[in-house]
């Protein structure tokens, strides 16, 4: 799919403006929260002198009514949230691939088994999987930054929310496997004598991996919104989830402080990430869909 | 009581026998049965989060049909629709508190159950007027972040209809894209419906998170309190009767779905 229309995609996308700045916010968000954490010299449990609005010389993002730096707070945060939705995101494509193809492929009782559970988790309501999950299994017992104990409960939460949502990845597979299985390239692949798991992989994976790489990229906006609602409610997976310590902070009454920008630009920025990747597979999307192509 | 001296299999059989005949045990925190206390932030949560998505529902669609029919709109709303529905409802209800609540005090900041139930026990110009005060803020972010993404939904749905060959036919013809449209949305508003049922999951985290910026006493504050206070009878209540109630929701749903989508009807009469 890529090979073919390389030239005609490239031509769509180079014109498409939206597409290009959405990509710019991604990488520098990404880069913030990778290379942030050293360009700051503040811990972000670190006291300096609180209250200071944003662009003040050595505090950028200004610091907040406690005196913690907004900026150190953001990349350290956005580090753990990132990390968090980026492994669920890959536990529920790898899942969601592996048995969408199945169901796809095999059909019969493997497809209505796995349809089965997809429902199920479908009409659970996984929040409530996930707070009862995160309160009684996420130790609070952190100790320094980076620690065993924080990278154990980063991987546990990211899985628990990559569990909770692979039937979308699985059922968007499993339809797009199920049209291709009838077509006559595959039955040309199959009386050449060619195994299931060669066809599989051959024939029929190339052709739905950039759709697949379309909804990993839904699935990890989908799974960042999770994270970030669940460190909101207080299941953090690291002493400094953003959103856990502006929760705290608010229980302290502190909205009535004034200082918006200690919970609006960590805030923003993640917004920007989240509507950034969507806008990103809707233009990826106009280019491999014609029909939603609107000229 | 608690019938724990019984062999589990016994206990496994006492519970489900409990939960049909509507006792879900006792709870610790608010020291009241737990049938009763959920009844109370059923009803709360229903209060706010029925109406919120009925609204976001509607409004999502049409905006949603609006863009996919006017290109100069699209530009406009296409990046609106995204950046709604990619905030967190928690995010987008501090923004609200934040303008509405604290520098301009035009609504209250916090919902109270008083502000809800004295509405119904005294219905008057005064307590209407306080009920919409405090309860504008938590209904407005509800609706504008869901609505993103039933808008954004929508709007592809109708793109793709737009574009098929009976529109196209009967652009031919020389329908008025007004009736185009219309004809248009019928098809394009099935996979909502169906999407309707299976959002509700999604909506009940809202309603935790937006539950807990404004205090409401819904399921999110009772769940947090219940969790912390390892009140394990309410914790389940809360987790039984919300699936349940998603459930019988999709069931509804499915009848609903019976009703408008005409292909289905020919089927169950005809079949």
């Amino acid at each position: 799919m890529f090979g073919l229309t390389k030239s005609i995609t490239w031509n769509i996308l180079r014109r498409n403006a939206k597409f290009w700045s959405c990509l710019a916010v991604i990488i520098s968000v990404i880069g913030l929260a990778t290379v942030g954490p050293y360009l700051t010299p503040y811990k972000p449990l670190e006291y300096t002198s609180p209250k200071l609005p944003p662009l003040t010389p050595g505090h950028i993002f200004g610091t907040d009514n406690l005196g913690y730096d907004v900026f150190s707070a953001t990349v350290y945060g956005l580090r753990v949230s990132l990390s968090v939705g980026l492994i669920a995101a890959v536990v529920a494509t790898t899942i969601g691939t592996v048995l969408g193809l199945i169901a796809g492929y095999k059909g019969g009782i493997a497809d209505s088994v796995i349809d089965g559970f997809a429902i199920l988790i479908l009409t659970m309501p996984s929040a409530f999987i996930l707070i009862i999950l995160g309160t009684f299994y996420i130790r609070a017992d952190m100790g320094v930054a980076g620690g065993w104990r924080e990278i154990m409960n980063i991987v546990f939460l990211g899985s628990m929310i990559g569990l909770l949502m692979w039937h979308w990845t699985a059922r968007a597979v499993r339809s797009q496997v199920a049209a291709l299985k009838v077509s006559d390239y595959v039955a040309v692949s199959r009386l050449s004598g060619n195994s299931d798991l060669k066809i599989i992989v051959k024939d029929i994976l190339p052709n739905i991996a950039s759709y697949i790489a379309l909804v990993f990229v839904i699935q990890l906006a989908n799974g960042l919104l999770t994270a970030v609602t669940l460190e909101f409610l207080g299941i953090k997976a690291s002493e400094w989830s953003l959103f856990a310590r502006i929760m705290q902070w608010l229980q302290m009454g502190a909205l009535t402080a004034h200082v918006w920008w200690a919970w609006l630009i960590p805030g923003g920025t993640l917004v920007a990430f989240i509507a950034s990747l969507y806008l990103v597979v809707l233009s990826l999307e106009e280019v491999f869909n014609p029909r939603l192509r609107r000229i | 009581m608690l019938g724990y001296n019984l062999p589990l299999h016994e206990q496994f059989i006492l519970l489900w026998k409990r939960i049909f005949t509507g006792d879900l045990g006792w709870s610790t925190y608010f020291s009241a049965p737990v049938s009763s206390k959920i009844l109370e932030i059923v009803i709360n949560d229903l209060l706010l989060i029925a109406p919120a998505i009925i609204v976001s529902w509607f409004l999502g669609n049409w905006l949603g049909a609006l863009a996919a029919r006017y290109r100069a709109l699209d530009r406009v709303l296409v990046p609106l629709m995204y950046v709604l529905t990619a905030t967190p409802y928690f995010l987008f209800g501090l923004l609200l508190v934040y303008v509405f609540g604290v520098v301009y005090g035009v609504f209250k900041p916090v919902i109270t159950s008083t502000d809800i139930h004295g509405l119904f026990v005294n219905p008057c110009w005064e307590t209407l007027l306080n009920f919409l005060r405090a309860y504008t803020l938590p209904f407005l972010s509800m609706v504008l972040v869901s609505m993103g993404g039933w808008a954004s939904g929508m709007r592809t749905l109708m793109i793709y209809e737009l574009e098929s060959n009976y529109a196209r036919y009967m652009e031919s013809l020389g329908f008025s894209a007004r009736k185009i449209s219309s004809y248009a949305f019928k098809y394009a508003i099935n996979p909502q419906i169906t999407g309707l049922g299976i959002q509700l999951g999604t909506i009940i985290v809202a309603g935790l998170a937006l539950s807990s910026i404004f205090n409401y006493p819904g399921a999110g504050i009772a769940l947090i309190y219940a969790i912390n206070y390892r009140d394990v009878f309410l914790i389940q209540g809360i987790v039984i009767v919300y699936t349940i109630m998603v459930i019988a929701a999709n069931f509804i749903i499915d009848i609903v779905y019976v009703v408008v989508d005409p292909r289905l009807k020919v089927g169950f009469t005809s079949g």
